[in-house]
C-alpha cells in the first residue's frame, strides 16, 4: 500500500464519502444480512457499521433483525424489547451505556486495506452527518484528536522504535486509527455479547457469562477464567472445562484479548439447553494493577476509559464511547495458521522452524503469540520452543535482552506480565542490534544451538524485529541461514526481499496481509514503544520472586544486594561497558544509578589480560586517600561462553569499603548456582535507560527531598540544543510518496 | 520557585555541570591547566549513563576536534579536516533535524533562520556532507565560532539559571556569575566580529545579540542598587573576566577587541542614563575611580602585572578623560580631572606619567599649574626605574603560578575529603545480632532499608 498523506486522504474525502454513503444507504435498504462466518463477526469496529448503528437508532430497534443465527431470533427480539424499555426507563441519562445488539449488522467482508481506505474518509465528519452528534461531543472528540495528534507527534520522534527500515507502520496505522476515531461521538460496540439477567450473573466471589457460539466478551483489567460449560477461544487459545484456571493481563497498553465461545459440533447435543460456553471470571491481584501509583503515566492502563475497577481486578467493556483496540485475527491468517498447526503436529518430520518477519506493527507479535497459543491448546503439544530476537520489545525478557524460552502454556498477556524464566538469554544492552550487529547474530548463533542441543524435537518460533532494509535485512539474511528455518511468515508488504533471499526448495514463505484495525502491540494509540520499554522495565525490577509484583516504592525503596568487588569474596568480577573505553577516574559517573546486565561467565572463558581483583586506583598522586573501583573488563564477552542472567540496577557503589549495591530481581537460587558453578559475574552496561518514575523517593518524590536528587532535574527542559537529539525517522521530502 | 516534571539528567547535580562548562571554556590569563580533556572524559562517561543534550555533545565533539588540532598528537591535515567536519556536521545537523516539525522537510536554511543560527554553517555543512571537504583554515574558524555560538545559546545560561534558583542567601553570588556570563558572553560576541561597529538599533542578529547584552548589564546595575552591588558586581566582573583588560594572550586581537569594548561600553553607559539618571551617576562616578585605584595602586604590585595591563588601564584612562569625554553628557563628565592629576603625581611611576601627559595635552588648562610638578615626577620615575632589577619581576611571576597551583591543589583535595567524609558518614555499622541473608557471595542489605535516592550509598 502506498504511503498517505493526510492531505491525500482530505482530497480523496468526497469521493469515498459518496462511496461510504451509498454502501450506507444499500444497507438501510438491505432485508438481514445473510449468515456469515465467525471471523467476520469479529470486524466490528469499522465505519459503515457504526454509522448504520447511528441511523437504526432513529428507526425503532424492532425492525431490525440481522442476528446471524435463525433460531437465535426469538430470543435475541427479547433482549431487545428488554433493552428498549431500559432505554426507556433511564431516558437521557448519558452515563448510562446503550449496549445495542444489532450492532453485528454486517458489511461485506472486505480487505483490511480497501475497508481502511473506505473509512478514511468518514474521519472529518461530512456535513450530512454533523447535525447528529451534539455540539459537546464534537468539540471533545477535536480535542481528543488533537491530543492524539500532538502524542503521535512525539511519540515518531523517539529514536528508540529503532526499526531498521524506513516506511514506519505507523502510517497505515494512522488512517485505520482516524477511521476508527470518528466512531468516538458515538458507543462503539466492543463485545458482542448483550448482558442480561440469563447470559450475565455476578455475585461476590466471580462474575460468570453464558456466550452464545460466535459472541464475544471483551474485558479490560487482570482476571482468571475458568471454562465451565463448551468452549471459548481467546488470542488463539482454547480453554474448555479440561483446561486449567488461566490468568490473562489485559491492559490499555495493548489490544486487548478476545473471549469468544466456539460453536462446538460435537458436543451439541450433549448440554441440555442452549448452545455455547459459559465461563466464570474471577479477580486476581496481583500487584501489577499498582503500577500506576508508581508512574502516572500508567495510571489508567488497568481500567475502562473512565470507569474504575471499583475493587475489582478486571471490568466488562460491552460498549465504548472511546476507541478500545482489541485483537482481532484476521480471516486471511486462518489457512496459514492450519497449515503451520499441521506441520508441527505431523510426526513423520522433524519440527518447523517458523520465522516470523515483516515491518514493525504488522502483527509479527501477535501472529506469533495466536500461533503459540494454538499450538499448545488445541495442537495438544507439551511445549514449544520460542526464540525472541526483538531487544527493543521482547515478548519474554526484559528490553535489552534476547532469548531462548520454552513455553508449556498459553501467552495471554502482554510481553511485560510474562512471570517466565526463559531457557538462555544474551544481553544485547542496547533496544536495537544496530550498536554491534556482529555480537548480536553470534548471540543468536548461540541461542539457536542452545535449541538443536537442548529441545530438538520442539517447533521453534521464531520473532525478529521489524528489519527489512539496510542492515536489517543483512542480519535477517545471516538469521536465515543459521536458523535453516522450514517456514517464513511474512506479515505486511514488502516480501518480495525476502523472496530473493530463501532457498524455495528447503523453506516456505507464507505472505500475510498486516493485522487488522489497532489490533498490534506496538500501534496502540496511546503509548510509544519508549513508554512500553518503561512499562516492561518497571515490571521486570518488581516482580517478585514468587508470582506477583511489588509497586508499593520505586527502586530506592527497595534493600540492594552488598557485593564486594574486592578480595576473594568478591561476588562481582568487573565491570564491561559496552562500545566505550571508560577511564578508571569516570567510572563510577559512567555506571553508577545505572541498568546493567548481569553477564555469567565460566573463570577460564575470562579474558587473559582481565585481572578479576581490583588493584586500589589512586585518583590523585596523595597516597591517604585511594578508592577501590571496579575492575573494568575492556574486551566483551562472548556469547557462546557468556550467559546473562538478568538485569540489575546499580543502585550506589561504595568505593571505600569496595562494594556495589544492586536492585535485581534475580533469584537467590540462580544466584547460588553459578556460584555453584564458580562462574564469574560481570555487569555489563549498555544503554539501557531507568525510568525516572524508579529513582524518586517513596514519600512525595523530589517535592519533599531536601535537596536535589542526583541525576534528577526539576528545572524546566530546554529548548533546541539543550534537548537531546531525538531522531525523527518519518519526514519526508516534497514530491516523496 | 515553579517544579516541573522530573527527568533524568546525565549530570549528577548542577554543579557537575557548571564545572563542565568552566572546564569547556576556560580562561587561560592565569596559567590555569587545560582542563578541556577531562571534560571530554566526562561527557563520555555521561554518554554511557544518559542521552546528552545535543550542546553539550557537541561542545564535546568540536572540542574534541579543537584539542587535537591543538596538540603534538601528529594529526594529519586530513586526520584533523576530517574531525572537523564531523563535528561541525553533527553540530548543524543536531540543531536543525529536531527543528523539522512539519511531515515535510523544511529547507535547512530556514530552519536556522528561526533558530539564529549563521547560514554560514549551513554551508558548511553542506559541502563537508556534499561537496570537497573544506579547507583547514575554514573547518577551525567555523569551528570556534560553534563553540561560540554554543556559549550563547547554552553554556551561557547555565550556571545563572542554577543561581537563580538558589536562595536569596547568595544573591551576591547570584549577581556575581550573572554579570561575569554575560562579560564572557559579550567577549564571544566579539571575538566573532571583531571590527563591526555597534549601533543602537541594528536588526541583524548579531545586533540583538549585542543589545542584549547591554540590556543585561544595565539591568545588572540596577540590582540591589541600595547597596551598589549591581554595579560592583560588574565592574568585578569586567576586571575578572578581562575584558576592560585584554589577556596578554591575545595581543593580535587587542586593538580591534578594545576599541570595540570601549564604544559597547559607552552604550551601555547611555542606556543607562536613558534609564536611570541615577544610575549613570553612580557609573561614571564608580569606574574611573576603580580603574584609579588599579593604576595608582600599581606602585606595590606592578612587578606582577604585565604591561599589557597596564597599558590597557592607561588606555582606559585616556579614553575617559579625553576632552570629548568630559563634556557635559558623556560618561566622563564627572571625572575630577585635577583630583586625578593630584592621585598620580602622589604615586609617580611610568603609567601615572604617561597619564599625566596626556591629560595635560588633553586641558591645557591646567598646565600651568601641574607641569612643575610633573616634571619632578619625571625625574623621580627615571632614577627608580633605572634601579629597578629585571630579575625581581621574573621571580614576583613565578612565585605566583606556584602559588596559584599549590591553591588549586589544596582546593581539589578538600573537595575530595569532603565528598569522602559524605560518604563515610552514611557508612554502615554492621549489626551483629541481625542474621545475614546471602545467596552465593552476594549479602542482602542487613539492617531495615531506609529508603534513599540512587547514588547514595
Amino acid at each position: 500500500m502506498p504511503k498517505r498523506t493526510r492531505e491525500d486522504e482530505a482530497k480523496a474525502t468526497p469521493r469515498l464519502s459518496a462511496v461510504a454513503q451509498r454502501r450506507l444507504r444499500e444497507q438501510q435498504i438491505q432485508s438481514p444480512t445473510p449468515v456469515v462466518s465467525e471471523s467476520v463477526v469479529k470486524v466490528r469496529k469499522t465505519k459503515s457499521t457504526a454509522q448504520k448503528r447511528h441511523e437504526e437508532t432513529v428507526v425503532p430497534p424492532t425492525d431490525i433483525s440481522n442476528d446471524k443465527l435463525a433460531r437465535e431470533r426469538a430470543e435475541i427480539e427479547q433482549k431487545l424489547q428488554k433493552r428498549v424499555s431500559e432505554v426507556k426507563a433511564i431516558g437521557r441519562d448519558p452515563t448510562r451505556i446503550l449496549p445495542k445488539d444489532w450492532s453485528t449488522a454486517q458489511m461485506s467482508p472486505a480487505s483490511n486495506a480497501s475497508r481502511s481506505r473506505e473509512e478514511s474518509p468518514v474521519s472529518k465528519p461530512s456535513p450530512a452527518r454533523r447535525d447528529m452528534p451534539s455540539k459537546t461531543e464534537e468539540s471533545a472528540l477535536a480535542r481528543i484528536k488533537r491530543e492524539r495528534e500532538e502524542k503521535k507527534l512525539s511519540a515518531t520522534t523517539d529514536d528508540e522504535d529503532v526499526e531498521m527500515k524506513s516506511v514506519k507502520g505507523s502510517d497505515e496505522d494512522e488512517i485505520m486509527e482516524s477511521g476508527a476515531e470518528s466512531t468516538t461521538p458515538k458507543l462503539t460496540q466492543v463485545s458482542s455479547l448483550v448482558p442480561t439477567d440469563e447470559n450475565y450473573s455476578v455475585t461476590d466471589s466471580a462474575s460468570v457469562f453464558r456466550l452464545q457460539p460466535g459472541e464475544t466478551l471483551v474485558l479490560v483489567g487482570v482476571y482468571q477464567i475458568t471454562v465451565t460449560k463448551g468452549s471459548v477461544n481467546i488470542s488463539g487459545a482454547k480453554l474448555s472445562p479440561s483446561s486449567p484456571t488461566q490468568t490473562i493481563y489485559a491492559p490499555m497498553t495493548h489490544a486487548l484479548p478476545v473471549i469468544e465461545a466456539i460453536l462446538s459440533k460435537r458436543k451439541q447435543t450433549t448440554n441440555s439447553g442452549t448452545p455455547g460456553a459459559e465461563i466464570r471470571i474471577t479477580n486476581h491481584h496481583s500487584g501489577i494493577l499498582e503500577i500506576g501509583k508508581l508512574c502516572p503515566t500508567f495510571n489508567t492502563i488497568w481500567k475502562g476509559s473512565s470507569k474504575d475497577l471499583g475493587g475489582n481486578s478486571f471490568a466488562p467493556i460491552f460498549t465504548s464511547a472511546t476507541n478500545i483496540p482489541i485483537v482481532v485475527i484476521p480471516t486471511s491468517w486462518k489457512p496459514t495458521l492450519k497449515a503451520l498447526t499441521k506441520k508441527a503436529t505431523s510426526t513423520n518430520a522433524s519440527p518447523p522452524i517458523i520465522i516470523l518477519a515483516g515491518s514493525k506493527g504488522t502483527g509479527k507479535s501477535t501472529f506469533s503469540r495466536i500461533l503459540a497459543n494454538r499450538l499448545l491448546t488445541t495442537a495438544g503439544l507439551d511445549s514449544i520452543a520460542y526464540l525472541d530476537m526483538d531487544p527493543g520489545q521482547p515478548e519474554f525478557s526484559p528490553p535489552g535482552i534476547i532469548s531462548l524460552s520454552v513455553l508449556t502454556c498459553p501467552i495471554l498477556g502482554p510481553p511485560f506480565t510474562h512471570t517466565l524464566t526463559p531457557t538462555r538469554r544474551h544481553h544485547i544492552g542496547h533496544t536495537s542490534p544496530r550498536e554491534d550487529p556482529a555480537h548480536y547474530i553470534r548471540a543468536i548463533i548461540d541461542l539457536l544451538s542452545v535449541y538443536r542441543q537442548s529441545h530438538p524435537t520442539v517447533p521453534l518460533l521464531i520473532n525478529i524485529a521489524g528489519w527489512t532494509k539496510g542492515l536489517g535485512l543483512e542480519l535477517l539474511h545471516d538469521i536465515l541461514s543459521h536458523s535453516q528455518a522450514t517456514d517464513i511468515v511474512f506479515l505486511g508488504g514488502g516480501a518480495a526481499v525476502i523472496a530473493e533471499i530463501i532457498a524455495p526448495n528447503t523453506t516456505t514463505l507464507h505472505e500475510l496481509s498486516s493485522v487488522a484495525v489497532s489490533s498490534s502491540s506496538s500501534s496502540s494509540t496511546r503509548f510509544t514503544p519508549a513508554d512500553l520499554r518503561t512499562l516492561h522495565t518497571m515490571s521486570y525490577f518488581h516482580r517478585l520472586s514468587s508470582r506477583g509484583w511489588d509497586f508499593t516504592t520505586p527502586l530506592t525503596g527497595f534493600a540492594p544486594w552488598v557485593i564486594p568487588y574486592t578480595g576473594t569474596a568478591r561476588g562481582i568480577d568487573g565491570v564491561h561497558i559496552l562500545g566505550e573505553t571508560i577511564a578508571a577516574k569516570e567510572l563510577c559517573t559512567a555506571i553508577e544509578g545505572t541498568i546493567v546486565g548481569i553477564v555469567v561467565v565460566a573463570e577460564h572463558n575470562l579474558p587473559e589480560s582481565f585481572t578479576p581483583t581490583p588493584t586500589p586506583t589512586p585518583l590523585s598522586s596523595s597516597a591517604d586517600d585511594e578508592l577501590l573501583l571496579p575492575a573494568i573488563l575492556e574486551s566483551p564477552l562472548a556469547p557462546d561462553v557468556a550467559e546473562c542472567k538478568g538485569l540489575a540496577v546499580i543502585r550506589a557503589i561504595d568505593s571505600t569499603n569496595g562494594h556495589v549495591h544492586l536492585i535485581s530481581s534475580v533469584g537467590e537460587s540462580e544466584i547460588e548456582e553459578w556460584e555453584r558453578r564458580r562462574e564469574r559475574v560481570v555487569l555489563v552496561r549498555g544503554r539501557l535507560e531507568l525510568s525516572v518514575w524508579e529513582m524518586l523517593l517513596p514519600t512525595g518524590g523530589v517535592a519533599a527531598a531536601e535537596k536535589e536528587l542526583p541525576w534528577i532535574s526539576t528545572g524546566e527542559g530546554k529548548r533546541s540544543t539543550g534537548a537531546v537529539w531525538r531522531v525523527r525517522r518519518n519526514v519526508m521530502r516534497r514530491g516523496q510518496r | 520557585m515553579s517544579h516541573h516534571q522530573p527527568r533524568v539528567v546525565p549530570w549528577r547535580n548542577s554543579d557537575e555541570l557548571v564545572l563542565l562548562k568552566n572546564d569547556f571554556y576556560p580562561d587561560f590569563e592565569f596559567g590555569t591547566p587545560d582542563r578541556r580533556p577531562a571534560a571530554l572524559a566526562k561527557v563520555q562517561a555521561w554518554q554511557v549513563r544518559a542521552r546528552v543534550p545535543h550542546a553539550i555533545e557537541s561542545t564535546a565533539q568540536l572540542t574534541s576536534a579543537v584539542l587535537l588540532d591543538t596538540s603534538t598528537s601528529g594529526a594529519s591535515a586530513l586526520h584533523l579536516r576530517l574531525s572537523y567536519s564531523t563535528a561541525i556536521c553533527r553540530f548543524v545537523n543536531g540543531l536543525l533535524d529536531p527543528a523539522q516539525q512539519s511531515q515535510f522537510a523544511l529547507p535547512m536554511h530556514l530552519l536556522a533562520k528561526n533558530l539564529n543560527l549563521p547560514a554560514s554553517f549551513v554551508e558548511l555543512r553542506h559541502a563537508a556532507t556534499h561537496e570537497a571537504l573544506p579547507s583547514l583554515v575554514v573547518l577551525r574558524a567555523v569551528a570556534l565560532r560553534a563553540l561560540d555560538w554554543l556559549w550563547c545559546d547554552y553554556w551561557a545560561a547555565i550556571g545563572v539559571e542554577r543561581d537563580e534558583r538558589a536562595a536569596g542567601g547568595a544573591e551576591e553570588d547570584v549577581i556575581v556569575t550573572r554579570a561575569r556570563s554575560v562579560i564572557k558572553t559579550w567577549r564571544r560576541l566579539r571575538r566573532d566580529n571583531p571590527v563591526k561597529e555597534i549601533k543602537s538599533g541594528d536588526s541583524s542578529a548579531a545586533g540583538k545579540e549585542v543589545a542584549a547584552v547591554i540590556k543585561e548589564c544595565v539591568d545588572i546595575c540596577k540590582l540591589r542598587q541600595e547597596e551598589d552591588e549591581g554595579m560592583q558586581a560588574l565592574i568585578a566582573a569586567l576586571l575578572e573576566e578581562k575584558a576592560l583588560i585584554p589577556s596578554g594572550k591575545k595581543k593580535a586581537a587587542v586593538p580591534g577587541f578594545l576599541e570595540g569594548l570601549l564604544e559597547a561600553m559607552v552604550e551601555v553607559l547611555k542606556a543607562g542614563e536613558e534609564l536611570s539618571a541615577a544610575l549613570l551617576r553612580e557609573a561614571r562616578a564608580g569606574r574611573p575611580e576603580v580603574l584609579q585605584t588599579e593604576v595608582l595602586q600599581t606602585e606595590d604590585v606592578q612587578p606582577s602585572y604585565d604591561t599589557e595591563f597596564l597599558a590597557a588601564i592607561v588606555a582606559w584612562l585616556e579614553f575617559l578623560t579625553a576632552l570629548k569625554q568630559t563634556r557635559s553628557g558623556s560618561v566622563g563628565a564627572s571625572v575630577d580631572i585635577e583630583e586625578l592629576i593630584k592621585q598620580a603625581l602622589l604615586q609617580p611611576n611610568e603609567w601615572n606619567m604617561q597619564l599625566l601627559n596626556h591629560l595635560i595635552s588633553e586641558y591645557p588648562n591646567l598646565r600651568p599649574k601641574y607641569q612643575a610638578l610633573i616634571e619632578l615626577a619625571a625625574i623621580h620615575v627615571q632614577a627608580r626605574s633605572s634601579g629597578k632589577s629585571k630579575q625581581g619581576h621574573a621571580v614576583g611571576k613565578r612565585s605566583r603560578e606556584a602559588i596559584e597551583a599549590e591553591i588549586d591543589a589544596f582546593e581539589e583535595r578538600f573537595n575530595r575529603i569532603q565528598q569522602q567524609r559524605e560518604r563515610t558518614q552514611v557508612v554502615v555499622v554492621p549489626n551483629e545480632e541481625k542474621k545475614t541473608q546471602f545467596a552465593g557471595k552476594w549479602k542482602r542489605w542487613e539492617k531495615t532499608w531506609i529508603p534513599k535516592p540512587l547514588g547514595i550509598v
